[in-house]
């Protein structure tokens, strides 16, 4: 009796010809050019997503509402998360407000939460701005906006959530910055992890 | 293995430069890239090959074995998922429901020994003593309930496939797929014959089966953390038992209270699904392909079918050549496709009874590849259209009845459903419904359409929604599904011939359109071209007000979905189901019985979704309802023009109340963040609404703007956590989903105000069964993410931030 499912299609595939090209989540992210904290400039496609996980959202220095905690919580999940994901992760904040957050004002936004130098225990983490237009394409394809425009036009309306996930599995997922902290950074370490240690910290064993 | 770079190639002029290019080079990459995007207008375009591609039926997978639960737990060899897979069920990583294995101790109530530490085989066969077989009054037969036929065990990979989706497309696409078939293999049930399946995940990506509609263990139902990792398996048991129902009568020689459990008849499923639930992933999962259908098949449906009332072969259509063991017979298998039925093989074969799974999809052509994105998680839609996994397909059908099962497998789209003749379509598709004169998309044009549509659909029977038959047969022209919903029809093409033969050579031809229009994931609005305003429609239900003013809005131009051809004479006897034929009897669930009313508010908050302002924690139980109780559940859409249809797991529940808020229809602002509640409104339309469909039963209720469903449900049999959510998938993976618990053993505290407060989980590493060898010693859940018992305290958990809303008062419809 041939009942193998499992046999049947390992033995398709073997017979199989080139596999069909992938079309990640990702390679939908817009490849603007934009600009850190330090003044680098950068591709957001080409230079952040490629075999890194990532935890971005949307934030504007002078935001009273959400950014303040969200900033805090991504502060804490780096620390947390550095020691799993090491220089794999990667923090991108990207400012709704391009024409008053520049550069040096993402810089000094980002003293204040320990983002202004180089750290080795620590993975990267870039305040981003650049043109309105380039924002503003960056945001839509991130998820980053409200189909009704009065809610997407009202900057204090923001999403306070993050998007995360690697470009390796092409898993993203997004949560409400607001969600319970253990829970949100093991979700983030399941999405966003590469192997099952980073995912769940134990290498398991069995079928 | 075609480079990602290569595919951008093809699909943008401008070369590429490698990587680790300088600032320069950078300048010159070209960053328009983007990957199909879903297409308003594109809905309404047929491409030319449209209706040329055969509609495809879901394979019937064959079990790796069939025995009863002593024969295999007497054989130490017995390999009943392939003489591939040494691991017996239990022994997977994942484990096994507790129930297969053991009794739970609140089954002492059903007269069963509380046994967790009692020999498994003990355990079942005292299970099937005290609830196997019962006589059920109502049907005035015996019917089979636990392990009365033996158990089928089957093996399902979740594994990658590739498949030509679309002609244009320049390559096959990557699919996610049970056993290598989108959608996946059909499962046949038969109440009374315990299924187990051991899905093993090859993907790249936690999965979680849930059989929705279905009646099963906490283990086995889909719990969004109740993972498969990985490279691991679980054995997903279903047991196909019917709910235990709690009577309580007065024995008239002692005047003691005699309480006794009859398993409930009424709620034998017939058209249950199977999809992914995978905590976040779900939406991308289901788009992907992780879907199938699973009919089931009890006492009175089988009845139905042999004696002809539902279209089948009679008999022939009741029979299944394994259901005692596994066939020797040779020819039960394609030989091409080992592991499925060859057409015509299957259990309970039947050419007139047809699933057809809904979807739409965005096809990135350049690369083949399905473009998913969650939409500013309002959710995923798409602007081509599958009928069981093949695009705008065309079906050869008999002049006669057909059955069909008709499911919204789609992540955020809402249909109606008509059927219009070959001229009527290629007219509507050419000038749409509106007069030649009128203004496009004017409040005129657009109030006419539904009367218009309605004289020009064909009739058809509507015989059931969701998992459930009707209590009787209602001829309808139109069907509104909204996703998870399914809808069981008969459509007697030999009566939209005009009752005629058709001589050979002859044909004509009908299509199943879509009228529902509908441009982004909130959900259907009136104007197609309309940007920001979530105009919205009267109701979303099948529902026509006394002058016509409840009927909801419908498209210019219809969207073409599949294409029947009808060929050949009527038959000589055809199914004798006509307008008001008895199909199984329903009872409204009354006032007295209700012991709890909650509210659960269904609102958008800081660009997520949340019910009762909260987002969803896997490690609380939202409600603790007492096990055998029913409750009257209050679910509000918390407003801002979004269609939320609410699936709660476990049980079916029964639409008592429907009301809306007509005036708040009109008011265009959007509800902001942290605002109040408004007011609401409401104005019962319960009436307007098919009372067949309203004392029906239902497992996904859909609240359309300004609504408020009052439903009310029971919860029987099973312990351990399980979820309700909203059936828009990326509003599911967005957290607009609870946990609730019912508790057998003992009550809540009187002074625990139910609407509000949220419990500790209690159940969760004891509803997992695993075997033990050495290894592989846990019993239970993993101990990874989320614990299986929470050890959060609820104070933890944000109780605080719970609003004050008080209860809201009972109606008296
Ligand atoms: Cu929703």
């Amino acid at each position: 009796m041939t009942r193998m499912i499992m046999q049947f299609f390992s033995s398709l595939l073997a017979a199989e010809k080139t596999p069909p090209p992938r079309l990640r989540v990702c390679d939908g992210f817009a490849n603007v050019r934009v600009v850190d904290q330090f003044g680098r400039s950068f591709r957001f496609r080409d230079d952040f997503v490629d075999g890194r996980a990532l935890i971005i959202n949307s934030m504007y220095t002078t935001c009273r509402g959400a950014c303040p905690t969200t900033g805090a919580t991504l502060k804490k999940l780096r620390s947390e998360l550095s020691k799993v994901f090491g220089k794999k992760l990667t923090l991108l904040s990207f400012t709704l407000e391009p024409e008053v957050d520049t550069a040096s004002v993402l810089h000094e936004y980002a003293s204040r939460l320990d983002a202004n130098k180089r750290s080795d225990d620590l993975c990267d983490w870039h305040f981003l701005t650049g043109t309105p237009v380039a924002i503003k394409e960056l945001r839509y394809s991130l998820n980053f906006y409200d189909l009704n425009p009065k809610v997407d036009g009202d900057i204090t309306q923001h999403d306070a959530t993050l998007l995360f996930g690697n470009s390796t599995s092409d898993r993203w997922a997004s949560l409400p910055a607001g969600v319970r902290h253990e829970n949100l950074s093991s979700t983030i370490r399941r999405v966003a992890g590469f192997t099952t240690e980073q995912r769940f910290g134990l290498a398991a064993e069995g079928v | 293995m075609v480079h990602r770079r290569e595919i951008l190639k093809g699909a943008i002029a401008a070369p590429l430069v490698a990587s680790a290019a300088s600032a320069a080079q950078i300048e010159e990459r070209p960053v328009t890239f983007k990957p199909a995007e879903f297409d308003k207008k594109k809905q309404f375009e047929l491409p030319g090959w449209a209706f040329r591609h055969e509609l495809q039926i879901p394979r019937v997978a064959r079990p790796t074995a069939v025995m009863t639960f002593k024969e295999w737990y007497e054989s130490k060899d017995a390999h009943v998922f392939g003489p591939g897979d040494p691991v017996r069920p239990g022994d997977s990583f994942h484990g096994i429901a507790g129930e297969f294995m053991s009794t739970p101790s609140h089954w002492s109530k059903y007269g069963c020994k509380p046994s967790v530490y009692l020999d498994p085989l003990a355990s079942w066969e005292d299970k099937q003593r005290n609830f196997g077989t019962f006589r059920s009054e109502i049907l005035n037969r015996n019917i089979r309930n636990w392990g009365e036929f033996p158990i089928k065990f089957f093996k399902i990979p979740i594994r990658e496939t590739f498949k030509e989706l679309h002609p244009d497309a320049k390559h096959e696409t990557r699919l996610y797929s049970y056993a290598g078939m989108v959608p996946g293999p059909t499962l046949k049930m038969r109440l009374g014959q315990p299924v187990v399946v051991r899905f093993s995940n090859e993907l790249d990506t936690e999965t979680s089966v849930h059989l929705h509609g279905g009646h099963s263990p906490s283990h086995s139902d889909g719990f969004p953390t109740f993972y498969i990792l990985q490279g691991k398996s679980r054995d997903y048991f279903y047991p196909n038992i019917l709910p235990l129902q709690c009577n309580s009568k007065l024995d008239s020689t002692t005047n003691k209270e005699l309480v006794t459990y009859e398993p409930d008849i009424r709620e034998a499923q017939s058209t249950m699904w199977y999809h992914d639930h995978g905590m976040d992933a779900t939406a991308f999962n289901v788009s992907k392909g992780l879907a199938g259908v699973a009919p089931c098949f009890g006492e009175r449906e089988l009845e139905l079918i042999r004696d002809g009332v539902l279209p089948g072969l009679g008999n022939a259509s009741c029979l299944d050549p394994d259901q005692y063991s596994l066939s020797k017979d040779p020819c039960l298998e394609d030989p091409e496709y080992p592991g499925f039925y060859a057409h015509g093989k299957e259990p309970y074969h039947n050419p007139y009874d047809i699933p057809l799974v809904l979807q739409d999809k965005v096809i990135d052509l350049p690369t083949g590849q399905i473009a998913y994105s969650n939409k500013g998680h309002n959710g995923y839609l798409g602007d081509t259209f599958f009928v069981n996994g093949v695009a705008w397909p065309y079906r050869c059908v008999e002049n006669r009845k057909y059955r069909f099962r008709l499911l919204d497998g789609s992540n955020a789209r809402v249909f109606r459903l008509r059927i219009l003749s070959e001229a009527d379509f290629l007219r509507l598709s050419e000038n749409g419904i509106d007069e030649p004169g009128e203004a496009p998309d004017s409040p005129e044009a657009i109030a006419k359409r539904p009367d218009k549509y309605e004289a020009l659909a064909k009739p058809f029977l509507r015989i059931g929604k969701d998992s459930w038959l009707w209590s009787k047969a209602v001829e309808k022209r139109s069907v509104v599904l909204a996703m998870a919903n399914r809808a069981d029809v008969v459509v007697d093409f030999n009566a939209l011939v005009g009752g005629i033969d058709l001589e050979p050579g002859e044909e004509r031809v009908f299509y199943l359109v879509n009228t529902m229009p509908q441009t982004d994931g909130r959900g259907p609005k009136e104007k197609l071209d309309d940007g920001g305003d979530p105009r919205v429609l009267p109701l979303p239900f099948d529902a026509v007000g006394p002058d016509g003013e409840v009927r909801g809005a419908e498209s210019h131009k219809p969207i073409g979905l599949l294409k029947f051809i009808v060929r050949g004479p009527k038959p000589a006897v055809d199914a004798s189901i006509k307008a008001g034929s008895k199909l199984i009897d329903h009872e409204l669930i009354r006032d007295d019985e209700v012991s709890v009313v909650r509210e659960f508010i269904f609102e958008r908050g800081k660009g997520a979704w949340q019910i009762n302002s909260r987002f969803y924690d896997p490690d609380i139980a939202n409600a603790t309802p007492t096990g055998d109780s029913v409750e009257e559940w209050v679910l509000r859409n918390g407003g801002g023009g979004w269609w939320h249809p609410i699936h709660i797991h476990l049980e079916s529940h029964q639409l008592v109340r429907y009301e809306k808020d007509f005036a708040a229809d009109a008011i265009e602002l959007p509800r902001l963040a942290n605002a109040p509640l408004p007011p609401f409104n409401g104005t019962n339309v319960t009436p307007f609404i098919d009372p067949t469909e309203v004392i029906g039963l239902h497992d996904t209720t859909v609240l359309g703007p300004n609504t408020v469903a009052r439903i009310r449900m029971r919860f029987r049999t099973w312990r351990g956590p399980f979820v309700f959510h909203c059936h828009n998938l990326e509003h599911e993976d967005m957290r607009m989903m609870f946990n609730f618990e019912p508790v057998h053993d003992g009550k809540l505290p009187s002074d625990r105000d139910p609407n509000v407060v949220p419990d500790a989980r209690t159940h969760g590493r004891d509803v997992t069964w695993q075997g033990i060898d050495g290894k592989l010693n846990r019993y239970g859940e993993l101990d990874v993410e989320h614990p299986p018992v929470p050890s959060v305290p609820v104070e933890q958990s944000g109780v605080l931030m719970i609003p004050n809303r008080p209860v809201p008062p009972k109606t008296n419809p």
